[in-house]
């Protein structure tokens, strides 16, 4: 079996289902446009604030746009076991490695090349806005930054797509995925003797790879989070992995 | 793997398909249990057996989608995994349904044929083949069972395989539908190509298939031509109520008839037909009170042949418990 062919077949899947389709753009006007919206807004106001990052600012829009990003990866999987597509495609790809290899790499090829997108204009548009009070790229931190952003995308889709192959559902992987990252992280954040455990969620280790103005309290460092974003994503995709090797389809 | 052009043409080598002692078992249920039988190239072979008698589990052993417990399946002599490019020696239809509903027809064609480097061009000419040019661009959301039925057929064709593996193409088409799926094997096997489709109706598999692969619960009930079985089970005869059914026996046997008697006067007599038992009865004078014609059916010989594997079967009402 050829490889590309595969690729091109996964592309052809992506591409002609709408709601997939558009996932990924959605998510890179979302997080640029909410990051003009906030920094051209309040982020005068907040630069005297001594937690205030402002390239942590640009990325506002993050925490609505990660939401698209799951929903994307979700689908892309969840597509095929909720319409039973699946038993098609593994009939037609029946090297199950192949199939799941060539699927993932598609995804995460496209999120990564709307992380890219998203983070580097995010920053540059915020930045800008933000004048005196924003930062320059190639100042402390931010390189770093720019380059987790892009990668944030990627690796957060290949996490959710190895739990929606391990779930075998895409109404399961939505409403298990979107209210822990969308919630349970956020009020985990929140909680005394709790908070330790947050910090190892992956959206918010992920998230801390984009802050220059660094957290006395965070227990890793930037690169670390991502890092650690990095092992959900390879358990994810591990355990996607386990589950459709050997079962039935 | 190399794949390059592998030959597609498994003309006078063995079986298109051979299964050699399928066991599955999904925990303690034994869902198929010990299946051998083959399937031959230029023969629509129908593999018949009530719902939950493991038709649907052995096609996707088969394909490789389930793993058997014990046994094989082998297409053109090789595993389906081994095949290559599967689509361009097995085509299959398993459910119809299975097929996201906001991709176009054409699209939901493209996604297959890509993944094994058949030509788009293809994808127009298996539409062109089911009939669904014209629908080619709309979404299969909108799309009648029949249609899709019609859509399934026509990805199953993209390899322009020698083996096709349909599960209930039947389902959902229409009269007209059954007619055109009729003429479309019957080519397709005139071609040298085997098909082997599965249904739950003996009627749809009288009007279909050359060969019969019947089971019950798993297991083998009869493998055998259509013609055969017709022949075996699809008993004509005649129904014929007499004063002197003693006096009207004896002169139909006479004739040469096999003759039984049943009750109330009454007497069968097979193969011949209702006026000719008229003639006899009329020749010999015994006064007939009732004359007419029996069928009995394929499906009634289905019915009898598995009312023991059947797994859901429906209790007369008033019998409860």
């Amino acid at each position: 079996m050829s490889v590309n062919a595969v690729l091109y077949s996964e592309w052809t899947k992506i591409r002609s289902v709408r709601s997939v389709a558009w996932a990924l753009p959605l998510s890179v006007l979302l997080l640029i446009g909410i990051g003009i919206g906030v920094s051209g807004s309040v982020g005068a106001a907040e630069s005297g604030a001594e937690s205030f990052d402002p390239v942590q600012l640009g990325y506002y829009g993050l925490f609505f746009a990660h939401v698209v990003v799951i929903a994307f990866a979700v689908l892309v999987v969840g597509n095929e076991y909720n319409t039973g597509a699946i038993r098609t495609s593994l009939a037609t790809v029946p090297q199950r490695g192949l199939f799941y290899g060539a699927k993932l790499t598609t995804a995460a090829t496209l999120a990564l090349v709307a992380g890219a997108a998203a983070s580097g204009g995010t920053f540059f548009a915020s930045q800008s806005l933000l004048g005196e009070h924003g930062v320059a790229f190639g100042d402390d931190g931010t390189i770093r930054a720019v380059v987790s952003g892009a990668l944030y995308f990627p690796l957060l889709a290949i996490m959710c797509m190895g739990i929606t192959a391990m779930l075998r559902s895409q109404m399961l992987s939505m409403g298990l995925l979107v209210p822990v990252l969308f919630l349970v992280s956020p009020v985990l954040a929140e909680i005394p003797g709790l908070r330790e455990l947050a910090w190892y969620l992956p959206d918010r280790a992920g998230q801390y790879a984009l802050r220059v103005n660094l957290d006395p309290a965070a227990p890793y460092s930037p690169v670390t989070g991502l890092l650690i974003l990095a092992l959900w994503a390879a358990a994810g995709a591990v355990g996607g992995w386990l589950v459709l090797r050997k079962r039935d389809a | 793997m190399k794949s390059d052009k592998e030959s597609t043409n498994n003309t006078g080598a063995g079986p298109a398909i051979e299964v050699t002692g399928l066991v599955k078992t999904y925990g303690d249920k034994t869902v198929v249990n010990g299946l051998t039988f083959q399937v031959q190239a230029g023969v629509v072979t129908g593999f018949l057996g009530p719902n939950g008698a493991g038709k649907s589990t052995t096609m996707r052993m088969m394909l490789g989608l389930d793993r058997p417990t014990e046994g094989r399946v082998l297409i053109a002599g090789r595993a389906y995994e081994d095949l290559g490019e599967p689509l361009r020696h097995v085509g299959a239809l398993l459910d119809a349904g299975a097929v996201h509903p906001g991709r176009t027809a054409r699209d939901h064609l493209l996604c297959i044929a890509r993944a094994n480097r058949i030509p788009d061009s293809r994808v127009e000419e298996v539409l062109e083949q089911v009939g669904m040019t014209s629908t080619a661009k709309r979404r299969i959301g909108g799309f009648s069972l029949g249609m899709r039925q019609r859509l399934g057929i026509a990805a199953a064709l993209l390899g322009d395989p020698q083996v096709l593996i349909l599960d209930e193409p039947v389902n959902g088409l229409d009269p007209e539908g059954i007619r055109w799926l009729r003429h479309f094997l019957k080519d397709l096997t005139a071609q040298g190509r085997a098909v082997f489709i599965s249904s739950h109706l003996m009627t749809e598999m009288a009007l279909l298939a050359d060969r019969l692969i019947i089971i019950g619960k798993g297991s083998l009930l009869a493998d055998v031509s259509m013609t055969k079985f017709a022949e075996e089970h699809g008993r004509s005869r005649v129904r014929v109520r007499s004063t002197e059914p003693a006096r009207l026996q004896a002169a139909l046997v006479r004739e040469g008839l096999r003759v039984e008697s049943v009750a109330g006067h009454s007497l069968e007599v097979y193969a011949v037909g209702a006026d000719e038992v008229g003639r006899i009865a009329a020749h010999e004078g015994t006064p007939v009170l009732e004359l007419s014609q029996v069928e009995d059916s394929l499906e009634d010989a289905f019915m009898r042949m598995t009312a023991d594997s059947v797994e859901y079967a429906a209790r007369p009402l008033g019998e409860v418990a």
